[in-house]
């Protein structure tokens, strides 16, 4: 039936093209939307000790930056993690990092906080930006000991950022799903490391 | 049943589990409304099981609306009950339930609009200000002393260090630093002594400093309270030189930091609450709507629940009724519950139980009445007499085949057929058709229609073709209030008793006529030819020819009557038969050769065209067709049918006589047929059913014993005798006709005595 087939054909190549019309769609959209991203990192090894340096893009709406104003926190994480290739199998891993920085508004002394949540460290600044500022890059974090590491395999380094201005609490961010929230995720950014 | 059982169970179990799991999710969801951080991990799941349960809801939900609309259309037995008890239960339950659900949400949005007053913020804000206000004299103290120990640095000479740790103490600094260009510290000193590290100045602190303006700010400090950090250029900005900072921080005592910090605590606190507000009351309402639609479905779903419980009771007792109505008593409905529906249930049973009972009671009875009724119809249906019972309006209950034979002619009435034909008509109806019957039925009606309930009579009724005699008896049969619930016609037919009382009458008469007038006879004779004899000769020839006249008148006339009498004691006598095997055939050739040339010889000039002709059936004369008879009887029998035959004939023109003998063979046994027939006058209709008797004759001359004689001859063979009418075809008399069936055999006569007597009953007439 040459006829059917002609139109089951036809059918078939229009669907085709709406997926790919919607799948490049949503993609550019992402694109715009894409507030983070991981613009370099690398690893050194100083004194035997791998420390982590890395370089973040990170764009902040109008709408976040009021609501820090008003007292929302915004929280930036990263999660750097190291696995060993394997040929035939899942790579292994070896250790990961995780960093919890906050930006929050102190309201009495008009700065700006950014801590550093593992080491309880923080900084206060006069503008949102300058303590952003300090958000974007990350200088000589200790990651892990050389000798940890066999000289003999092969170790990829994966990065990536996640980015969150709390307007909501989280019950409220689960009950009220569709509203606009800033939370951010970077892509993993991954590279190969050679101890 | 075990099954069904098992079902509910499951079916309740999960019931129970929905509920209280959808009842700890809501609940779940309104304490998360309030405490953020506890339930957020369990949110996923809250809202998983509230969809889950409204999407199962509204699925069940759906499934019953569409079996009661399917229902509804198929005007199912408690459908529209069914609707009618949702609808009901439904809107009892919800209608409650939005009227809440109104008020809950006005309540939710104004309670939560009226926490947030403008006051609150202005005097939270006010709070702060004041706070800054008190830091801001600290913090320009601070600076003044800052400045001081720049100028003492400056104009110093010493050692910086030890100018750094002499001066600190005095300024109430927790520490004090001097840094050079490029950040490096020249002299520090710190109320800490160990592992001390000094704060560094910010780039912005640098580049203020650089700039010739003084820097000081009250700083938080991790975990609560305030540090101050004042920084100030040692000496003047200079170019060639390396600019050097100093840089003081002090304490802000504890007391003064802990105020500070609920000042600002609290504004933050109010500052989240307020950005929370529309979320808040979104969230609530989420909430509120998520309980109210699962509280609408689960009431829709319980009204359904509900109104099927009742319904279903409802149901399998209308089920039952109709099964019952039907005749189906076997029905037995289960007993759901113990309220009220299932003592009516119960008395269904019960009453349904008693039905079967009194049904197969009934049947019982039925059965033995009809039992006794097969015996009774068995007994009347043998019975000789007719039984005839009657409805009180005279139609016709019941009839039995004896009543039927009598009150029908021999020859079969078309009227009368079955004894099933009669019952349930009127008397008149049943009677139609069948003269007999009709005139028993005007008797019985005469006498009914008088009142008479319970009389006897003798009946007479009489056809064209049959004459009987009934002996009658009625009877009411009981019934309520005087009024007699029927009637009972008991009939006997007793024409063949009365002929035989007439037989044995007849007999007797012949006999006595035989001895007592034969004997006189000899001598009138005798002394009537003596008279002759003395006188004749002394007498004139007058007187002689007058006395030759009487005497011989005596004489012949006692001749006549010798004969008459002799014809009389014939009749009269015992038979006694003399049976011999003999050709029937060759009897009858005789006899009309007898005759034949009695017609060439004295007849044969007054009726010269008298023609006789003789059929003989071949099959007569052969052995097994041989007749056991007594002959000199049957050739007197012939002799008496064709003289009678003869003297109807007299003096008619085209006289034909017709004899013929045919061999019949008959369920008892073969009979030989003797038929002879003429064309004369036939029978006349006056002496019909008389025509054997004696003494009945029609004619001038002739005893009237011929026929009888004929009759008597075939009676003592056994056989059985017929004579009727030749009728033309428009219904005029054509001539007679007498029929002798002789059994072939002597042994089977014993039947034919029966037959014989039968034979009176038909139509005859008299022609001896």
């Amino acid at each position: 039936m040459p006829g059917q087939g002609g139109i089951a054909a036809t059918f078939r190549r229009r669907l085709v093209d709406g997926v790919c019309v919607w799948l490049a769609l949503t993609a550019s959209v992402h694109a715009d939307e894409d507030r983070l991203s991981v613009r370099s990192a690398a690893i050194e090894t100083v004194q035997g000790v791998l420390l982590l340096n890395a370089e973040f893009d990170i764009v902040l709406p109008e709408g976040a930056r009021r609501a820090i104003r008003d007292g929302v926190e915004l929280t930036l994480d990263v999660d750097l993690r190291l696995y060993r290739e394997r040929s035939f199998w899942f790579d292994d891993s070896v250790a990961s990092l995780a960093q919890r920085y906050e930006v929050s508004f102190h309201a009495l002394t008009e700065r700006y906080v950014v801590r550093n949540l593992n080491s309880d460290a923080q900084s206060t600044y006069a503008t949102l930006e300058e303590a952003v500022e300090q958000l974007r890059s990350i200088h000589s974090l200790p990651v892990l000991d050389r000798s940890l590491l066999d000289p003999e395999e092969r170790y990829e380094a994966r990065l990536r950022a996640m980015l969150d201005v709390h307007t909501l609490p989280g019950s409220l961010r689960m009950v009220l799903f569709w509203t606009d929230d800033w939370e951010q995720h970077s892509d993993w950014y991954a590279w190969p490391l050679k101890p | 049943m075990a099954t069904q059982a098992v079902k509910r169970g499951v079916v309740a179990a999960l019931v129970v589990i929905g509920i209280a799991l959808w009842l700890t999710a809501a609940f779940l969801m309104a304490q998360s409304v309030q405490n953020s951080a506890r339930f957020s991990a369990l949110h996923v799941w809250i809202l998983l099981i509230n969809a889950a349960g409204l999407v199962t809801l509204i699925v069940l939900i759906a499934a019953r609306i569409l079996r009661l609309v399917r229902a509804w259309r198929a005007r199912a037995i408690g459908s529209r009950l069914e609707a009618r008890m949702v609808w009901t239960f439904g809107a009892l339950a919800i209608v409650p339930i939005f009227v809440l659900f109104y008020f809950s949400v006005e309540f939710i949005n104004r309670g939560i609009d009226s926490w947030f007053h403008v006051e609150v913020r202005q005097g939270l804000e006010d709070a702060l200000s004041l706070s800054r206000a008190a830091f801001d004299v600290r913090m320009r103290e601070s600076l003044e002393r800052t400045q001081f120990i720049a100028r003492e640095v400056e104009q110093s000479d010493r050692n910086l260090i030890n100018v750094v740790s002499q001066l600190r103490p005095g300024v109430g600094a927790s520490e004090l630093t001097v840094f050079g260009g490029s950040g490096r510290i020249l002299a520090t000193s710190s109320e800490r002594r160990d592992d001390f590290l000094p704060l560094r100045p910010s780039t912005e602190i640098v580049w203020q400093v650089r700039q010739g303006r003084p820097y000081v700010n009250l700083e938080p400090i991790a975990g609560g309270g305030y540090f101050i950090r004042a920084a100030v250029a040692i000496g003047a900005a200079n170019a060639s030189s390396e600019q050097r900072l100093l840089q003081a921080v002090y304490p802000v005592e504890g007391r003064l930091g802990e105020l500070a910090d609920t000042v600002e605590t609290a504004y933050q606190d109010y500052a989240e609450k307020a950005r929370l507000r529309e979320p808040l009351k979104t969230s609530f309402k989420l909430t509120l709507t998520l309980v109210l639609m699962m509280a609408t479905f689960a009431a829709l779903y319980g009204a359904f629940w509900a109104a099927r419980r009742l319904v279903q009771p409802i149901q399998s007792l209308v089920k039952g009724t109709r099964a019952v109505a039907q005749g189906d008593l076997d029905t037995r409905l289960p007993l759901t519950s113990h309220d009220e529906l299932g003592m009516l249930v119960h008395s269904f049973n019960d009453m349904t139980k008693r039905l079967l009972r009194a049904r197969s009671d009934a049947q019982q009875s039925q059965a033995a009445v009809e039992a006794e009724r097969a015996n009774l119809a068995v007994i009347l249906a043998r019975l000789s007499t007719g039984v005839i019972s009657l409805q009180p309006d005279l139609s016709v209950r019941t009839v039995n085949q004896a009543a039927i034979a009598i009150l029908s002619g021999d020859g079969g009435d078309p009227g009368l057929r079955g004894e099933s034909d009669l019952i349930g008509k009127s008397l008149d109806a049943a009677a139609a058709g069948a003269p007999l019957f009709e005139q028993f039925v005007l008797v019985c009606r005469t006498h009914l229609e008088h009142g008479e309930a319970e009389w006897r009579e003798q009946i007479a009724l009489s056809s064209d073709t049959a004459r009987r005699t009934l002996i009658c008896a009625c009877t009411a049969l009981p019934g309520e209030a005087e009024r007699p619930s029927g009637y009972v016609l008991v009939f006997d037919d007793i024409t063949a008793l009365l002929q035989a009382q007439r037989d044995a009458a007849w007999g007797e008469v012949a006999r006595r006529l035989a001895h007592e007038i034969k004997n006189p006879l000899t001598p009138i004779r005798l002394s009537a030819e003596r008279l002759r004899h003395k006188l004749l000769e002394g007498m004139n020839p007058n007187d002689a020819q007058i006395l030759e006249r009487a005497t011989h008148t005596i004489v012949q006339q006692v001749e006549a009557m010798k004969e008459m009498v002799n014809a009389f004691s014939e009749y009269a006598r015992t038979p006694k038969m003399d049976l011999s095997s003999f050709d029937l055939n060759q009897l009858v050739a005789e006899v009309t050769d007898l005759y034949r040339a009695q017609d060439r010889g004295a007849h044969a000039a007054q009726t010269a065209k008298r023609h006789l002709s003789v059929i003989l059936d071949p099959q007569l004369g052969e052995a097994p067709g041989a007749i056991e008879a007594d002959r000199g009887r049957l050739r007197q029998l012939l002799h008496n049918l064709l003289a009678n035959a003869c003297e109807a004939l007299e003096g008619r023109e085209e006289a034909r006589l017709q004899v013929e003998t045919r061999l019949t063979i008959r369920s008892g046994g073969s009979v030989a047929e003797l038929i002879v027939e003429d064309n004369g006058p036939g029978f006349a209709p006056d002496v019909a059913g008389r025509l054997f008797d004696p003494y009945v004759t029609t004619k001038p001359k002739g005893t009237g014993l011929g026929l009888a004689i004929v009759k008597k001859i075939i009676e003592e063979h056994g056989g059985k005798i017929e004579a009727q009418n030749v009728t033309g075809n428009a219904g005029e008399s054509n001539g007679a006709r007498v029929r002798v069936e002789l059994p072939l055999v002597a042994a089977n006569r014993a039947a034919g005595t029966r037959a014989s007597r039968e034979a009176v009953l038909e139509p005859r007439r008299e022609r001896a």
